[in-house]
């Protein structure tokens, strides 16, 4: 069952005459992560922004746990945390002392809670350094600390990845995903980066020009073993191997240095044992996957045309 | 309670960094600067005041017979003759500059100094959090735009009361270990529509104290409002010092000239002590007048900067 946690409703943002965002609507559901992507000045950081009270809407509304951000703004906001652009916190206080600020202005200060999102986030070692002396990476994931503070029920993240280099953005990625599996928290994380929104969220909302284009599931349920894919085959000798697959009614094609095979799960292994007992050597199997980007690109491409 | 908190915030951002430690350093070499200015200058007070006080008395009857002297000096000259003549009849040393009192009467007539740190203070304490881009995370908390305002106004008043009384207090010890209490009067003496009044010297303090924070609640108010309309504390704090130590020139000028507008600025209306302890610069303010004037003047400056931190957006 899903349950929303936030829904965006004919969410419209006007400056001038410019419309940067044009009545969005959407869910963000419990225990999911909901990728935000779209090209830079697309609308992604406006939305949040207006998400999180930061800026006026111009129409419509974002409910958040039943409560309207603008008419009820501190009830909605009550459990959600978040950064918006650079996590950027006070240079000249701790760590910790960042900690205390943030959470003293929802609450008494609870040092119990504090050590937990410091242990959430590996930053016991750094915690009682100022914050001047971080490193981006640690930087992030203080922000993510400070958002977590108030056990949201939402947590926003625009651009959490960027700046950070490939281990860097591993670890976030880690983080978000254990986030989710522990706490059920709903993540609504934004993004240009293709290939990174790929490998962390559950489902994705692509927004251009201030507008939703598509809205897709990343990872449908999988264990349909019976469902259509294609696997890539590295093999020698590669004619044999389509003479033999052919033969069998299998749909393949022959690539430079490898074989497309149109098949499934169930039917995979008997493939497999034909083959080699076909005297064929195989040295890889993999499953291919319509990557997001090519999808997206295509996508774009077609929006421009 | 949140808004307690809120203010418990403002004072950690304040004590973490070095800013207020610098102030308060300069503060104690001001009182030292006095102290050293005081025992190099002047002479130590006479053995026995009352014989000084006749001599000054007749000296000054002398320069009232003679011609020449232009008419405001005289009334000064008299002013001077009745209070000499008052601490006589009743007894009332003067407060000498070389006693622990004198020495703090000395001392708060530098305060301001500390009118000049809470401009700062309160002209970066919203538009410094959006130079370091805080500001974003501080109005994303479920807590009302207007609190978050309120706590750092209410903030920078609690700090400027700190430093106020830190300076009394320095000076009171200074002066009590330097001078001691031997021949320090107790007593304060001064003149108002001509009238001889005398009062408490701590409340004398006290109110000097009291009217010089109105002032600052008032600068603070200006330099706070430029501040968060433009975010940016370079141009309130230069207006706000202008202000501040030029208003009272620039009022006595615009008087001068007799325009009648000027008795409407605020900044001619802070210094209350003006009535207490002796005559408005300008003819028909009262203080009650003044007051009103500065409630108005406050209100608008408040309403101006609740009103644009309430609805702007923030990028």
């Amino acid at each position: 069952m899903t349950v929303a946690v936030a829904k965006i409703r004919q969410l419209s943002k006007k400056i001038g005459n410019k419309e940067l965002v044009k009545s969005l609507n959407f869910d963000i559901n419990q225990g999911e992560i909901l990728g935000f992507l779209g090209p830079n000045g697309a609308g992604k950081t406006t939305t949040m922004r207006m998400m999180v009270g930061l800026m006026k809407m111009s129409g419509g509304d974002v409910e958040i746990n039943g409560f309207s951000v603008k008419k009820n703004k501190e009830q909605a906001l009550k459990h959600v945390g978040g950064i918006i652009e650079n996590p950027e916190m006070y240079k000249f206080l701790s760590g910790y002392d960042n900690l205390v600020h943030f959470q003293r202005m929802n609450g008494p200060v609870n040092g119990e809670r504090i050590k937990e999102v410091v242990k959430l986030v590996g930053l016991e070692k750094a915690i009682k350094n100022k914050v001047r002396t971080y490193s981006l990476g640690m930087k992030q994931r203080l922000g993510i600390a400070q958002a977590l503070l108030d056990h949201p029920k939402l947590l926003i993240l625009d651009e959490p990845t960027n700046g950070l280099d490939p281990e860097g953005i591993r670890e976030i990625r880690e983080y978000l995903k254990k986030l989710t599996r522990e706490t059920g928290i709903a993540v609504f994380v934004s993004s240009h980066l293709l290939s990174e929104m790929e490998l962390l969220c559950d489902r994705i909302v692509i927004i251009q020009k201030g507008q939703i284009t598509d809205t897709e599931e990343l990872h449908p349920s999988e264990d349909v073993i019976d469902k259509s894919m294609t696997v890539a085959l590295t093999c020698e000798p590669q004619n044999k191997a389509v003479d033999i697959l052919s033969e069998q009614g299998v749909i393949v094609r022959s690539e430079e240095d490898h074989l497309l095979i149109q098949t499934s799960y169930a039917k995979l292994p008997d493939i497999h044992r034909l083959l080699v007992n076909e005297g064929v050597n195989i040295y890889t199997i993999e499953k291919v996957r319509v990557s997001l980007e090519d999808r997206f690109l295509a996508k774009t491409k077609g929006g421009r045309d | 309670m949140q808004v307690l908190r809120l203010i418990q915030n403002e004072n950690m951002k304040l004590y973490k960094r070095k800013m207020l430690w610098i102030m308060l350093a300069l503060i104690v070499a001001s009182v030292i600067l006095t102290l050293v200015i005081t025992l190099k200058t002047s002479d130590s007070h006479p053995d026995n005041w009352k014989q000084t006080a006749q001599q000054e008395i007749t000296e000054n009857q002398k320069l009232m017979n003679q011609k020449g002297v232009p008419k405001a000096a005289k009334d000064q000259i008299a002013a001077q003759m009745k209070v000499d003549q008052y601490r006589l009849d009743h007894n009332i040393a003067p407060l000498f500059d070389d006693t622990a009192l004198g020495f703090v009467d000395n001392v708060i007539g530098t305060s301001g100094l500390i009118t000049l740190f809470i401009i700062i203070i309160s002209a970066s304490i919203v538009s410094q959090e959006y130079a370091w881009g805080t500001m974003k995370l501080v109005l994303m908390r479920p807590v009302q735009r207007w609190k978050v305002l309120l706590s750092k106004y209410l903030s920078v008043l609690f700090n400027a009361l700190l430093l106020l009384v830190f300076l009394g207090i320095l000076a009171f010890i200074v002066g009590a270990i330097v001078f001691g209490f031997k021949d320090t009067s107790f007593q304060y003496v001064y003149e108002r529509n001509g009238i001889i009044h005398q009062t408490s010297v701590f409340t004398h303090f006290f109110l000097f104290g009291l009217s010089h924070y109105i002032g600052m609640i008032m600068i603070a108010a200006f330099a706070f409002m430029v501040s968060t309309l433009f975010k940016n504390n370079a141009l309130a704090i230069a207006l706000s010092i202008f202000i501040e130590f030029a208003g009272s020139i620039i009022g006595s000028v615009l008087a001068m000239f007799g325009k009648n507008y000027v008795k409407y600025l605020f900044f001619v209306n802070t210094d209350l002590m003006q009535y207490i302890e002796g005559s408005p610069s300008i003819k028909g303010m009262t203080i009650g007048f003044s007051i009103i004037i500065l409630l108005v003047y406050f209100i608008i400056f408040m309403g101006v900067s609740f009103l644009t931190f309430e609805k702007r957006d923030v990028a």
